[in-house]
């Protein structure tokens, strides 16, 4: 069989991940009993929140009436995706995004300097992130999933900014996917398969996703 | 858009589901999955997030070999197309056991993604653990399935063996993770007719983990 051609965009769920530093339930996840310590099975505990790891926010995330993870259409997330890669080392602006002729209904992934920061191993906050007026633009332009390699779409440190791009973007039914791991992927079209566990009325669902050249 | 092919086969995450007890199903030291919001933009937060309290095997799932085997693979080295590509339900008719009589007559190949539909759809997971009523893999069928070389067994049940007696669930595991044969349990295939299928599933990517939970779809072929 020939080697597969999926490439894993995904980050590694475990113990010392890195996560958001305000978080209120930091990620615990162990093993329960190990077979290589003479038990007869290996199990883990998973004890995570819901914006852990790479995960797909549902509008249900900012809206009380949006819809839950568990009711995504499946047709979302599988299917043509764009990788396009950000030169700005700040933020994510229109201007950068004009050169790219964004059309309705696109899957538009950000890849930007963040995908290098996961082998540091540490958060890093000035990462780079959608600005107001580039989730306004990506609304107006009616793209039906955002993504981003890192674990917010929204400015860490202006948590104004933060609320206003995920409101504008996740609450008016943009899917957005976060912790993606960019760095082995050159911008380019792809097909994309990501499929968030199903949580039931969930605000958001972790997922694997792949993609691979189109 | 036109209405999406894919039938998902995946059970949701949530207080309805039942609940996978490895040990005494009354001892509290073990966790449930258990979502509870610990910020819910209906109570006033800016944003809802979820805590989520689970093990490995709840829920839909893909075994590792790790899960009994000794050194055995990890869910996060599994290789990608373990789960994607052409699948095959088979209707299983024994309302107890799947036999390697009834596996016989399906011609089973090499290489194959098999999932099996027994009469544990689609009633049950509105069961408890472990009813007596339950149809699950033989140890006889999991030898002749790792020897028929199939790459992918999935079951529509939170565990493809038997605890009775309960040496069984291991036996069972075994014979078909020592060869590779990667597991997935908790399906739901009630709104699934026999047949062949496409299979979109990948597992969480719990680094060195046991398992991964999972969304599974099928689309016809």
């Amino acid at each position: 069989m020939a080697k597969s051609e999926w490439i894993d965009i995904s980050i590694p769920l475990r113990k010392d991940m890195v996560h958001w530093p305000t978080d209120p339930v930091p990620p615990n996840i162990d093993f329960m009993h190990h077979r290589d310590k003479d038990k007869e099975i290996t199990t883990s505990q998973v004890t995570i929140n819901s914006h852990h790891g790479t995960h797909i926010d549902a509008p249900r995330h900012f809206r009380p009436d949006g819809t839950s993870i568990d009711e995504m259409p499946l047709d979302t997330i599988m299917g043509p995706c764009r990788v396009i890669g950000i030169k700005d080392t700040e933020s994510i602006k229109p201007e950068e995004l004009e050169a790219y002729n964004i059309q309705p209904g696109e899957r538009i992934l950000f890849k930007t300097k963040n995908s290098s920061f996961y082998e540091l191993n540490k958060f890093v906050e000035d990462f780079v992130y959608i600005s107001n007026e580039a989730a306004h633009y990506l609304y107006e332009k009616r793209v039906s999933v955002v993504g981003i390699d890192y674990y917010a779409i929204g400015s860490y440190k202006d948590r104004e900014s933060l609320v206003e791009v995920h409101e504008v973007l996740v609450g008016n039914g943009i899917w957005a996917i976060e912790g993606l791991n960019l760095s082995a992927v050159e911008p380019g079209n792809y097909e994309i398969i990501c499929l968030p566990v199903n949580i039931e009325g969930g605000d958001a669902g972790w997922c694997r996703p792949i993609m691979r050249p189109l | 858009m036109a209405k999406s092919e894919w039938i998902d086969i995946s059970i949701p995450l949530g207080k309805k589901i039942p609940v996978l007890p490895l040990g005494d199903p009354d001892n509290p030291a073990v966790p449930i999955p258990k979502v509870e919001r610990f910020f819910d933009v209906e109570k006033g937060d800016k944003a809802t997030m979820s805590r989520i309290e689970m093990i490995s095997h709840d829920g839909t799932h893909i075994d590792a070999p790790l899960h009994f085997i000794r050194g055995g693979m990890s869910i996060d080295e599994m290789p990608l197309d373990t789960t994607l590509g052409p699948a095959r339900v088979i209707e299983i008719k024994d309302n107890k056991l799947i036999t390697v009589k009834e596996l016989e007559q399906h011609n089973i190949k090499s290489g194959e993604r098999i999932l099996f539909k027994t009469k544990n759809s689609p009633g049950v997971y509105k069961e408890q653990w472990y009813t007596s009523n339950l149809v699950t893999l033989s140890p006889e069928g999991a030898k002749y399935l790792s020897e028929k070389k199939v790459r992918l067994v999935g079951i529509d049940y939170l565990s493809i063996a038997s605890n009775d007696p309960p040496e069984n669930i291991g036996i069972v595991h075994e014979a078909l993770l020592k060869n590779g044969v990667f597991i997935i349990e908790g399906l739901d295939l009630a709104g699934v007719k026999p047949g062949n299928y496409e299979l979109a599933c990948l597992p969480l990517r719990l680094e060195k983990g046991d398992a991964g939970p999972c969304r599974a779809l099928l689309r016809p072929l």
